[in-house]
């Protein structure tokens, strides 16, 4: 059995690399600029140490310029929000026992939203954070929302799953009503934040998301870590502790790395929906629950499917982008209603 | 012996409401302890109490000597190890997966399974039946199974004490022996220490060492099972009118319960009826009769004959001989005297040998005194006669005398409610 997870294992792993550089590469090559993508693979390479004589001599000034400094940080940035998004979602529909749980559920996307339309109503003419000061309002929002969310579901010392979920969806539609309101007295920044709040990955340069890589690649992989525990998680709280498992302290953990890493993504790209829904649950299907697979897998495929939602995004109706939470919406419902009708009777 | 776990005055509320009531009791290692217990005694939160999954408002549980609470629950997962109630699975694992997870307390955070962790696995697996479901979805299993293989996750994580919550209240009859034997033999082998929760009074005593009974968050009754399984602690808790009998192979206490009759207290005294029986053919009318709240006596009844332990079981009195012996002079006499003081007489419809020939021989100076007599079922007397003597001819003989003859059981019902205290003399000047 042993042996067999292994070959298991390095056959993902194989299978998920090729097919993110796969991905990479034809997003990078694809846009106004043509470029084809084994010649986008090459200028890439071409900055790795060591690999510089592959560049060339001939290699175009312009088609660099446009690789590494607007398609590649764009395509890395939907690999990170996307990964972050399906491992919160992977992590809280466990930690949570719940189908319908997101990254959203706790509501981290509420907060955020009214974090970032109150910095684009009420400081419209810039603060001395310069450009950083939209992510960074939609991480304070998302923050506090989460931390409001715990607070109300926690009873003596106890976070009960039912009341967390149901303290999420009262803190959501509380936001909601303030992000209503806050749209009302919009005025002209309207069209922005809908827009923001559509999700898209083209908003922010890639000045800061640099500093944020570390944060995700931590958080991401510290729950990949947490996977047998997530596992316990799933059979209760009560036989959870009884096999061992120091209960609260576990479900703190994996929360706050999930409101972290979820923030981040947000405050980054605004809110994307269902990448954290359905990539857990297509990753459950075809692998099964074992979150230590789970996981680190679904990183992996939400990344690449956010790639290639935006690269579509940015394409379909091209020179005008669509907002990807658009696209991901418009490939995920009709992909979620499948798996429901078909897993039904099998549980999840 | 050692004393594995201690509980030392232990209150537990749920809000308010208080579910254990100061209880203090040890429990020594290697023991097989059954608790029993209407619904809302606090079972199951003296389980969780135990588990340290509940903690006490008041009151300290010992894990040999150690304040359970204290103990990283880690540690204390590869002691003790719990089976719940019921199990919900929400996801899709398959068997083998969840029983591996039985593995956690001796894993690290980096560590896969081991091959001793599969073995482990697979011995426990083999030991609750439940290998072959190894790669079904414990979403697909039935009841029975699921708790097989909530059981092997337990023995999966080598305990030296597992606590179960009504382990077998899903399972089929041929199931819950299975688990209870398997507990029972891991208990005997390995010292394992076993404490569970029974809905099942007689599977409780069979299998436990030791029972205890809780009533209102208290300790009603400790002790080996033929104590604590009396007719009036089951009345006092349960409120259930039950017979308590010795299991005919293993000899635990084993409860039966009494069907409700309709007892009125009755308006005055109800005449005192004796019936003569023997090998099991007047047990149901004795308990009939007496829970009807009519005075009831016996005899002559062989000690450990089925009436005789009905008789004794329900308290009534007897004219007894020894087990297997012919009734003596002393016991006729006995059994003569009980008669006297009844205003009816039943003989049922037991087989007569040599030995009980005088239950049938008594009969005729209680109708020379003019006692009010019956025999049940004369019709088949002549099958039920292994003693050589012409029965038939003897009761012929009584019946001239003013024996009265009924069909069958029924009938002495009928015959009882037309009765009235007094009635035992002067029948014979009636059919004179």
């Amino acid at each position: 059995m042993g042996g067999k997870y292994y070959v298991r294992g390095l056959f993902l792993t194989v299978l998920l690399l090729g097919a993110l550089l796969l991905t990479v590469a034809c997003s990078v090559a694809t846009g106004s600029a043509d470029i084809s993508p084994l010649a986008a693979l090459r200028v890439m390479a071409s900055h790795l140490p060591g690999l510089s004589h592959l560049a060339g001599a001939h290699q175009n000034r312009q088609i660099d310029v446009i690789i590494m400094e607007i398609r590649f940080p764009r395509v890395m940035l939907a690999f990170f929000v996307g990964a972050a998004l399906a491992v919160a979602g992977a992590a809280l529909q466990g930690l949570l026992r719940n189908p319908l749980a997101e990254p959203y559920t706790i509501g981290v996307s509420a907060g955020a939203s009214v974090g970032a339309a109150v910095m684009i109503i009420i400081f419209r003419h810039g603060t001395f954070l310069g450009n950083a000061g939209l992510p960074l309002a939609a991480f304070v929002g998302a923050l506090i929302t989460a931390l409001a969310v715990y607070r109300i579901a926690q009873v003596d010392g106890y976070l009960a799953v039912e009341t967390l979920i149901l303290s999420g969806v009262i803190m959501n539609s509380f936001m909601s009503a303030v992000l209503s309101y806050l749209l009302t007295v919009a005025g002209q920044n309207l069209q922005q934040i809908v827009f923001w709040l559509m999700g898209n990955l083209s908003l922010r340069g890639s000045e800061y998301f640099i500093y944020t890589i570390p944060l995700l690649v931590v958080g991401i992989l510290a729950i990949c870590l947490y996977g047998r525990d997530l596992n316990l998680l799933t059979f209760g709280d009560e036989t959870a502790g009884q096999l061992g498992l120091p209960v609260e302290w576990t479900k703190g953990i994996i929360l706050l790395l999930s409101t972290l890493i979820t923030g981040v993504a947000v405050a980054l790209a605004g809110t994307v929906g269902f990448v954290g829904l359905i990539i857990p649950h297509l990753v459950r299907l075809v692998l099964g629950p074992d979150h230590r697979v789970l996981v680190p897998v679904s990183a992996m495929t939400g990344g690449i499917f956010l790639i290639w939602a935006d690269t579509l995004a940015r394409t379909v109706v091209a020179p005008v982008e669509l907002p990807v939470g658009v696209v991901t919406a418009f490939l995920g419902a009709p992909f979620f209603v499948y798996l429901m009708r078909t897993r039904k009777k099998n549980g999840y | 012996m050692e004393i594995i776990l201690k509980v030392h005055e232990v209150e537990c509320r749920y809000g308010a409401h208080p579910v254990l009531k100061g209880m203090s009791m040890e429990i020594p290692r290697g023991c097989f302890l059954g608790i029993i217990g209407p619904n809302a005694a606090g079972k199951s939160t003296l389980l969780k109490t135990l588990a340290a999954t509940l903690k006490p408002v008041c009151g300290v549980v010992y894990f040999r000597n150690e304040d359970i609470a204290r103990i990283p629950r880690r540690d204390l997962a590869r002691e003790v190890a719990v089976v719940p109630q019921e199990s919900s699975f929400s996801f899709s694992f398959s068997a083998h997966e969840v029983v591996l997870m039985g593995r956690h307390p001796h894993q690290g955070r980096f560590s896969r399974a081991t091959l001793r962790d599969l073995a482990v696995v697979r011995s426990a697996m083999e030991a609750t039946n439940c290998w072959h479901l190894r790669d079904r979805s414990v979403l697909e299993l039935s009841g029975g199974e699921r708790q097989r293989v909530v059981l092997a996750r337990a023995l999966a994580q080598e305990p030296g004490v597992i606590l179960l919550d009504e382990p077998i209240a899903h399972l089929d009859i041929s199931a819950q022996l299975e688990v209870l034997d398997v507990l029972k033999e891991m208990n005997r082998k390995q010292g394992l220490t076993v404490i569970a929760i029974f809905h099942d009074l007689n599977l409780a005593a069979q299998y436990s060492e030791r029972l205890i009974l809780l009533h209102s968050g208290k300790i009603y009754a400790a002790g080996a099972p033929e104590d604590v399984l009396t007719a009036e602690n089951i009345k006092e808790v349960y409120g259930a009118e039950v017979l308590v009998v010795r299991h005919p192979l293993t000899g635990t206490p084993q409860i039966i319960p009494l069907p409700r009759v309709n007892a009125e207290p009755g308006n005055g005294a109800r005449p005192r009826l004796h019936l003569i029986c023997g090998g099991g053919t007047g047990a149901r009318l004795m308990g009939q009769l007496s829970r009807m709240g009519y005075p009831v006596s016996a005899g002559v009844l062989n000690i450990n004959d089925t009436d005789w332990e009905a008789a004794r079981a329900l308290g009534i009195p007897v004219a007894e001989e020894k087990p297997f012996s012919s009734i003596s002079e002393q016991s006729y006499e006995a059994n003569l005297k009980l008669a006297m003081e009844a205003d009816a007489v039943f003989l049922l419809e037991t087989p007569f040998g040599q030995g009980n020939l005088k239950n049938l021989l008594v009969l005729e100076p209680l109708l020379e005194a003019g006692k009010r007599c019956y025999l049940v079922d004369p019709e088949h007397l002549v099958e039920r006669d292994y003693s050589g003597a012409k029965v038939e001819a003897i009761a012929a003989r009584l019946h001239s005398k003013g024996l009265i003859y009924l069909s069958g059981q029924e009938e002495v019902l009928r015959v009882v409610e037309g009765l009235s205290v007094g009635d035992g003399i002067g029948c014979g000047a009636r059919l004179s």
